[in-house]
């Protein structure tokens, strides 16, 4: 269990695919139990639905605890503004919104399996490189992950 | 002139017989790794701190599971370090365990937890089956490091697991062997399963007693949604 009275992370995936590209992120982390995984929600909206219904509440009680929302952005140029919009402005900081642009699958051919993406994205975070994060379907998340770097990578990889 | 004839193999009669020649011998080398390979089925309830031998090779039920911690102790003093690096992540209030002779040629694990209230000394028996498995997962990453790589086979580890662990469990599993050796498990549990990927999970399927086993990578099955839902409705056992 996590120690919700010291930083940690909760990860909110939107479907199955990005739920192992997170499994590969875990792998590479230091501080395995300052996160939890969550199960998932079944569609970006539905993130959006249980992070309203659950998360906001989860947040407003743990005041260490972040959250990772793990979205596919299927082209929409307008989804992350439409998602921090859903985000009550208090919690705005402790709120990551990241995913493809448009569908994990398409990351495949080019990086390899989701978790072999979700191990190249956690080493990224963690040298602050942008050789995976710099793919033309992730590069849209660059102020998030440099956000997420900020906040969220001395909880997850500080030995 | 009649000629004689055996029965059996000739290779299986000199196997047994073949001295290995050194530690370098592709042959030591084979034998080794195949008698030090982890293959555990635990019954917690049945385990208790007490040996009078030790080992590097457990008992699948781990009913040797103190003749291992001392065998490994014995083995490599520093593995301590390891076992209690892990648990006092999972047990906060773990202070040490201690393995002390209580007669001759025989040990009995106890284990001291301490808070700001005071401390308090367990007789390994009395650990809750959850807790026996956090030693037994002790062991096995202590082992890896300290006489491996291992292959290591672990019947459902999470049958005894508060569910708000089994993530964890699985994990530091998973991201210990992943630099050297090899962790296989099988498992029920949803949780446990959501921990694993398509490329690295294995469905087992058997339609009845009479037919065999079948075995296929989850990667080669069309989940259509949720992978706990499909497992749920029996859509992934369909042929």
């Amino acid at each position: 269990m996590v120690n919700r009275h010291q930083p940690h992370v909760l990860v909110l995936p939107e479907d199955d695919a990005n739920r192992q590209i997170a499994n590969g992120f875990l792998l590479e982390l230091e501080q395995i139990r300052q996160v939890q995984l969550l199960n998932e929600a079944g569609g970006w909206i539905e993130v959006l639905d249980r992070f309203e219904s659950e998360q906001i509440a989860y947040l407003g009680k743990y005041r260490h605890g972040s959250i990772v929302l793990l979205i596919d952005f299927d082209c929409d140029p307008g989804r992350l503004s439409k998602a921090k919009g859903r985000i009550p402005e208090h919690l705005i900081n402790r709120v990551f919104i990241l995913g493809a642009w448009a569908e994990p699958e398409k990351l495949k051919p080019d990086l390899g399996s989701y978790e072999t993406i979700g191990r190249q994205l956690a080493m990224d975070c963690r040298y602050g490189a942008t050789a995976t994060w710099g793919h033309e379907l992730l590069r849209h998340n660059s102020t998030e992950v440099d956000r997420m770097r900020e906040q969220i990578r001395p909880i997850l990889f500080e030995e | 002139m009649r000629t004689a004839r055996f029965p059996i193999d000739s290779q299986l009669v000199a196997l047994p017989i073949v001295q290995d020649t050194s530690r370098r011998d592709p042959r030591f080398i084979f034998g080794q790794w195949l008698r030090r390979m982890l293959i555990l089925r635990p019954v917690p309830v049945r385990i208790t701190g007490d040996s009078t031998e030790e080992t590097l090779q457990p008992n699948i039920d781990l009913s040797d599971f103190a003749a291992w911690f001392s065998g490994l102790l014995a083995h490599a003093p520093s593995a301590y370090g390891r076992i209690d690096q892990y648990l006092k992540q999972v047990m906060p209030d773990l202070k040490d365990i201690k393995n002390p002779e209580v007669g001759k040629d025989s040990r009995s694990i106890e284990v001291q937890f301490s808070n700001g209230q005071g401390n308090v000394t367990l007789p390994f028996g009395e650990l809750s089956d959850g807790e026996k498995c956090f030693m037994i997962c002790a062991l096995v990453l202590a082992a890896n490091e300290a006489y491996g790589p291992l292959v290591c086979f672990w019947d459902e580890p999470d049958a005894y697991l508060a569910l708000h662990e089994v993530g964890h469990f699985v994990l530091a599993l998973r991201k210990a062997f992943q630099s050297s050796g090899q962790f296989i498990m099988t498992s029920h549990n949803p949780e446990a399963i959501r921990r694993f990927s398509n490329e690295n999970t294995l469905v087992l399927q058997r339609k009845s007693h009479l037919e065999p086993t079948i075995v296929r990578p989850l990667s080669d099955i069309q989940v259509n949604g949720n992978l706990v839902s499909a497992l749920i409705t029996g859509e992934v056992l369909e042929p």
